[in-house]
């Protein structure tokens, strides 16, 4: 009986984790998708030194963050993909929707300030809960650039 | 090198899978559990197999602590509170109560005794009986030949036949080694199940695997009340030359709990009506070849003096 309480606690969890879990995935892509092509202008690389048409722009430095919770789902999948090894599909999605969001942030940080473009992009990543233990880990993700800004002058 | 004047569109789906993630679950699921239950099944095998190898001197050293029986076992044997002196009214009647019950389970150490010469057992293996002062009626074997029963089983059935039955059916789960199995069998399953689940600390995986090794452990252990029933019945039949009283305790139960209070009690159990159906059905095919009048034994004086205590409560 016991064994029955605690079995269908979990079921409930790991469904209440897919159902959420997948409905925030599918409305964060779609997000992803609408708010890349509004600023598909603010064009972001990673060179170091900016080419010769920039060399009167301001400059200054853009940011964005994100960090994303797994869901129970993604932690039970990526546990079982543990014992047999191989891609953990449910954490790249995840990584994905992190990347690409603390990008859009920085671009929408660059171009309120009025930034044609962001340099010398960089990504950082951690993952927030990871002295939790046995918590439920969320991951972070850190994107930041130098925008370049017409001078004013 | 011209620069870009838009940021490119990247095509989904170099970066992840549009794979659906229930389909990748299930996969791993099904095949984790499948190789977790030929696992389980395989260590239950061997466990059964070589249990019995393990010397009964072991099994009986378990138990022991200085040469002495565990304290815990002791505690729980109406043994206990020998040392409870004194003398005023309640302390004397307390004294003839201990009196009374060790004489009950002198009594039921020689009927197991008795028992035993029926039953083959390998020479060094020994039964000790301990009296449960317990008014639920029930009886267990465990580890080194130590069988409980309670009280209120002595007082539930009427005949010795029918006490005889169950403490056969429990001799029996020793003589085949099942208390040693069940134990090696426990103890792998719990190594396995850290092994597997331990190092990424997943407390739902473990949940999970724990489940898994639950069920499997329930569909054996009714093998094993099979085989003892079916043991304990061939002992009856070789002391007494017959097999009526038999049923008399599982019948008993079942009339005053019903399935289900008797399945909470012994959950492992295959259900009583189907053994009782087998008892009945062994008890009229003995009756077809025999033609001599069957009695039933009487039970000792020593316990019918616990069923008169109760009564007159």
């Amino acid at each position: 009986m016991e064994a029955l309480i605690k079995l269908s606690i979990f079921t409930l969890m790991l469904l209440t984790g897919f159902i959420f879990g997948r409905r925030a995935e599918k409305k964060h892509y779609l997000s992803i998708f609408e708010r890349e092509d509004t600023l598909r202008h603010i064009v972001v690389t990673n060179e170091k030194v900016p080419s010769p048409n920039f060399i009167h722009h301001d400059f200054t430095m853009v940011a964005g963050n994100v960090v994303i919770s797994v869901d129970y789902f993604k932690v039970v999948s990526a546990g079982l993909r543990s014992l047999v090894g191989g891609r953990i599909s449910a954490y790249e999605s995840l990584l994905d929707r992190a990347r690409r969001e603390a990008v859009l942030r920085m671009q929408q940080q660059a171009e309120e300030q009025g930034a044609e473009t962001v340099i010398n992009t960089k990504f950082e990543t951690s993952r927030i809960s990871g002295n939790a233990g046995q918590g439920i880990g969320s991951m972070e993700v850190l994107a930041y650039g130098t925008a370049l800004i017409p001078s004013k002058t | 090198m011209t620069r870009l004047n838009e940021n490119p569109r990247i095509p989904e789906g170099i970066n992840t899978t549009d794979e659906h993630p229930l389909k990748e679950f299930m996969l791993l699921f099904v095949g984790v559990a499948l190789s977790l239950v030929v696992l389980v099944v395989i260590l239950s095998v061997m466990a059964q197999q070589l249990a019995p190898y393990i010397p009964f001197r072991w099994e009986q050293k378990l138990t022991q602590f200085d040469g002495k029986l565990d304290p815990l076992l002791d505690k729980l044997s109406t043994g206990d509170g020998r040392e409870a002196r004194g003398k005023n009214n309640e302390d004397v009647k307390a004294e003839q109560l201990i009196e009374q019950n060790q004489q009950a389970q002198t009594a039921l150490q020689a009927l197991v005794e008795r028992l035993a010469t029926s039953m083959a057992t390998p020479s060094d293996m020994r039964f000790q009986l301990h009296l449960l002062n317990e008014a639920t009626p029930n009886a267990f074997a465990t580890l080194g030949g130590h069988i409980f029963v309670t009280q209120g089983l002595v007082t539930a059935v009427s005949s010795e036949n029918a006490l005889a039955m169950v403490l056969a059916h429990e001799m029996a789960h020793v003589k085949f080694r099942h208390p040693i199995q069940a134990m090696s069998r426990g103890a792998l399953l719990q190594l396995v199940i850290v092994a597997v689940s331990g190092d990424q600390g997943s407390v739902a995986l473990n949940s999970v695997l724990g489940q898994t090794g639950l069920l499997t452990i329930l569909s054996f252990n009714r093998d094993m009340e099979r085989d003892s029933d079916s043991e304990a019945m061939a002992v009856l039949m070789q002391h007494y030359g017959h097999l009526m009283g038999a049923d008399e305790f599982f019948s008993e139960v079942l009339s005053r709990d019903g399935d289900a209070g008797w399945q909470a009690a012994f959950e492992t159990h295959p259900a009583t009506q189907e053994r009782i159906d087998t008892i009945v059905a062994r008890i009229k095919l003995s009756q077809q070849d025999e033609i001599h009048a069957q009695k039933l034994t009487p039970m000792d004086a020593s316990l019918l003096a616990l069923t008169s205590r109760v009564d007159s409560k």
